[in-house]
């Protein structure tokens, strides 16, 4: 029935949330169960979709199916008052018991007719892409591969069976099961996964848990900052998504502890991540070098902009677990992965710092492709506009837009929430950009929010802003 | 005390939404089915507590239980005004 074992009953762990604190070995048990029940309903090898949230009994399922060999599809579990949008190509839903309540409140809703050991379909992982670069999409890994990246990931952050990993980040996203949770599960760590939520939660948990090592978003680290609370330092914090400015990381680590920038995509994983003892200036412009495992290797372009500055478009050359696409009705695959992925993504790379044992480039991620505009004759990139705003004072949550036209080329629209009403205006705001910007990048119009709107992901919703910066020029 | 407190933050958390759902009384949730207050709503909050009620939360106090509700947040908040001087 076991095709592998993610679980090493060898290791002295634990798995923890909100609720209750079990052995590695009762997880380990509690895995056996759940794959012995898909075994009875004839669903090991099939196509299981496992909704996800923060307790237990979604630790349990995801690994009792992945560990089954078929293909574990895996969505965020729906709130209460939403109406489910189930995978239709899967054989069953897997629904975990919610977080506190006993394993054997599981339910196995069947979709479709079971495809025993559909061997098309055998050891793969599907996640969705984050939507924020179009309509969310469903990607094909496979397991064999993910693991591949998962290990690599827990090797460049020295992760070990010591530590204590607190996974307040989705493990339905590919950040939080690549890089956080299925690399503690690799390495025999304890693991404490935690609602999203909002700060009290996490500082609640870190409390309790002590965690070693904690995988956030910006916006998480944002509204910990603003709490202004601490609760112990850690020895790594890992970071993803929309990028703290350098001061905001430097901030968070004089806080919290060590900060690394890690740097994935739903498709690749975990592309890099900054090597903890690298310096911190580079820690905290970088995202680090590629991860090991020579899965990765970027492709460079031999004939850069000039007008870039350095900056350039991030091809990987893969070999990664990524295999394509998958069909939103059937679940086939829909269109196969290319041998050179573009990760949409404008990098500078910088030298290895002197006497680091690792000699790869470090990669400074500078924002989209299509985030870069043309001004004044040369490349400005919106996260770096993003990040001077968020120094303002006041400023809790910034994002840049291209939009229109003005006088130096394509326009610029900027975006941001006060961690209070009244605290900062639009002029005071757009005086530090000019203070600490170049006169290019200086917005050409900005305003104040009183809430950013945001993706599930917890990524800005730049479709929406481009939509409001459209609706609201016609007044300016 | 506890009552008049629980009162003072239910017109102090009133004042500061920017929409008001239907039906809000002192036992509707401040997050997810009521008031949906996000990670930055209860960061300020927090700070508005603290300065409206002259205190300062212990970090033992941090506890989404805690923010269930107005009704048992303005109990945790009572209890460091119970033993305050009145001037």
């Amino acid at each position: 029935m076991t095709r592998f074992a993610l679980l090493d009953p060898d290791h002295q762990r634990t798995f923890s949330d909100l609720a209750e604190t079990i052995s590695g070995a009762d997880m380990a048990l509690r895995v056996g169960q759940v794959k012995a029940k898909l075994q009875d309903m004839g669903l090991i090898g099939a196509q299981l979709c496992v909704p996800i949230d923060a307790g237990l009994g979604a630790v349990a399922v995801v690994l009792a199916a992945i560990e089954s060999g078929g293909r574990t599809v895996l969505v965020a579990r729906p709130l209460a008052n939403e109406s489910p949008d189930w995978p239709v190509f899967c054989n069953a839903v897997v629904m975990p018991p919610l977080p506190g309540a006993p394993l054997d409140q599981m339910q196995i809703l069947p979709l479709t007719p079971t495809r025993q050991g559909a061997s098309d379909h055998a050891g793969q992982i599907l996640v969705r892409s984050s939507g924020t670069t179009g309509t969310p999409k469903w990607i094909i890994q496979s397991t064999a591969g993910m693991i591949r990246n998962s290990k690599a990931a827990a090797e460049r952050l020295q992760m070990t069976g010591a530590d204590r990993v607190m996974v307040p980040v989705s493990i339905s996203h590919s950040y939080g099961i690549c890089a956080a949770f299925l690399p503690a599960v690799l390495v025999g760590a304890s693991i404490h996964v935690v609602a999203r939520g909002n700060p009290l939660t996490i500082f609640q948990a870190q409390r309790s848990f002590e965690p070693t090592v904690m995988f956030l978003v910006p916006s998480q680290c944002r509204s910990i900052m603003a709490l202004g609370r601490k609760a112990g330092r850690l020895r790594l914090i890992v970071v993803a998504g929309d990028r703290l400015s350098p001061p905001e990381s430097a901030l968070f680590e004089a806080a919290h502890g060590p900060l690394v920038n890690l740097y994935g995509s739903s498709e690749m994983g975990v592309i890099s991540c900054a090597f903890p003892d690298d310096p911190m200036d580079l820690r905290h412009v970088t995202a680090g070098a590629l991860v090991d495992g020579g899965a990765l290797a970027i492709e460079t372009d031999p004939t850069p902009d000039p007008s870039a500055e350095g900056a350039r478009p991030m091809r990987l050359v893969s070999s990664n677990g990524f295999d394509g696409y998958a069909d939103p009705v059937t679940g086939a695959l829909m269109t196969p992965a290319p041998e050179i992925w573009s990760t949409g993504d404008l990098v500078r790379l910088y030298d290895a710092p002197q006497g680091a044992p690792d000699a790869h480039p470090r990669i400074e991620v500078m924002g989209r492709t299509d985030h870069a505009v043309n001004r004044d004759g040369l490349l400005v990139h919106v996260g770096t506009i993003e990040g001077c705003i968020a120094t303002a004072r006041g400023v809790s949550l910034s994002a840049v837009v291209a939009a229109g036209q003005s006088r130096r080329g394509i326009g610029l629209t900027a975006f941001c929430t006060l961690s209070r009403p009244g605290l900062a205006t639009t002029d005071e705001i757009l005086a530090h950009c000019r203070a600490n910007l170049a006169p290019r990048a200086v917005p050409d119009v900005l305003h104040l929010l009183a809430e950013m709107p945001m993706l599930q992901s917890g990524k800005v919703d730049r479709r929406r802003l481009l939509e409001m910066a459209a609706e609201l020029a016609p007044s300016l | 005390m506890s009552d008049a407190v629980v009162q003072d933050l239910f017109a102090l958390v009133m004042r500061e939404l920017k929409v008001v759902p239907e039906g809000v009384d002192l036992d509707t949730s401040l997050f997810e089915g009521g008031l949906e207050l996000d990670s930055f709503a209860v960061v300020d909050l927090v700070s508005r507590i603290e300065t409206h009620f002259g205190i300062q939360l212990n970090d033992s106090d941090f506890r989404p239980d805690n923010f269930a509700d107005i009704r048992t947040l303005g109990g945790v908040i009572a209890t460091y005004l119970v033993d305050r001087p009145k001037v």
